[in-house]
């Protein structure tokens, strides 16, 4: 029952305070629409410029950085890396990293295709044998 | 003079009883609606929180001001990205009118007309609906107030006119835009509601519960083990 006097109230109340709502929404719906027509204005001068309306703020960037540092901060925390070790000295043996084995004779090498072209003759002056002399 | 008043009879007695309840229902309708867009309007002003959740969580706002800057930029982005359509359709609407009116010669047109010259050959959307004549409905005097007491005469009932043509193009295209386009600015409202408040809230500092005895900072020394 008080719920349902409150909703009553309520209804009073919105009935004597509709004017000044329809109002502010009058003013709004004005404002909006300005607001529509500049940011299409701005957009179309973005455009032109290479950059777009929904581009991130700086603050976006910044939040984003922020969190990017905090994901790989708590990542490296749960699965630390280990120490990269010295390069043995004078070379590294052959299976090292970056050092794969040299290709066995035989061996299949996936390589790029090489396509044949027709090569042309190179015009060289021949020397005059020494029989035509 | 105040016997005289309560002495009511048995009709005036039920007819009272009706307005009552009609009062009644009215208001409650409304407070139920009002409770409605209420709720709407706090589900829409949320979208305010998850656009500004990373910037508060990563610091990246310093303070009120800055808060507030930022959220209204963004609420005009999403503004203009959830109107853009109801906008354009509003715009495609007018421009059809203007473009008709311009084309037939016909600037007085009247898109709510339901009359026409003979009633038959009405140009407004108006011509699909009953007309109700409420000015001339009838009344009963009741403690010399005219209160309504039964459904007004009917004006016009529905019919299809050809010269109404272009307002049932208009009318539905433009009310789908404009209520459409009137969702957003509720959303707009209540989201620029929300940006005020919580830029506040968010970092506000209270001293309710603050106890300086038991703040480390004040109080050098550790704590005894």
């Amino acid at each position: 029952m008080i719920k349902f006097l409150q909703i009553f109230g309520q209804g009073i109340l919105y009935v004597v305070l509709s004017p000044f709502f329809l109002v502010i929404l009058a003013l709004y719906v004005i404002y909006t629409a300005l607001v529509m027509i500049f940011m299409f204005l701005k957009m179309i001068v973005l455009f032109f410029a290479g950059k777009g309306l929904f581009n991130d703020l700086p603050e976006d960037i910044e939040a984003k950085q922020m969190l990017e540092k905090l994901r790989l901060d708590k990542q490296a925390k749960e699965n630390p890396q280990p120490q990269p070790q010295p390069l043995p000295y004078p070379y590294p043996p052959y299976g090292y990293p970056g050092y794969p084995y040299p290709p066995q004779p035989g061996q299949f090498i996936n390589q790029a295709e090489v396509k044949e072209i027709d090569a042309k003759p190179i015009d060289v002056e021949e020397e005059p044998s020494k029989d035509e002399q | 003079m105040i016997p005289f008043l309560i002495k009511i009879s048995e009709n005036e007695k039920r007819l009272l009883l009706v307005l009552l309840a009609v009062v009644i229902l009215v208001f409650v309708l409304i407070g139920l609606l009002g409770l409605v867009v209420k709720r709407v309007m706090t589900s829409q002003a949320k979208r305010a929180d998850t656009f500004m959740y990373d910037l508060v969580y990563t610091k990246a706002v310093k303070n009120p001001r800055h808060f507030r800057r930022v959220g209204h930029k963004k609420n005009h982005r999403l503004l203009f990205q959830q109107s853009w359509i109801p906008f354009l359709i509003l715009l495609v609407a007018t421009a059809f009118l203007i473009t008709y009116m311009a084309v037939a010669d016909h600037w007085d047109l009247n898109v709510f007309d339901y009359y026409g010259t003979d009633g038959t050959d009405g140009e407004g959307f108006t011509t699909l609906f009953f007309i109700f004549d409420f000015l001339n409905a009838p009344k009963s005097t009741f403690f010399g107030v005219d209160i309504v007491s039964d459904w007004p005469p009917i004006l016009s009932s529905p019919y299809l006119s050809a010269k109404a043509w272009p307002s049932y193009v208009f009318v539905p295209i433009f009310l789908t835009g404009a209520i459409w386009y009137l969702v957003c600015v509720q959303a707009f409202i209540a989201r620029t509601w929300r940006i005020l408040v919580m830029s506040k809230k968010t970092f506000e500092k209270s001293l309710d519960n603050y106890d300086a005895t038991k703040n480390p900072i004040d109080n050098p020394l550790p704590p005894l083990q």
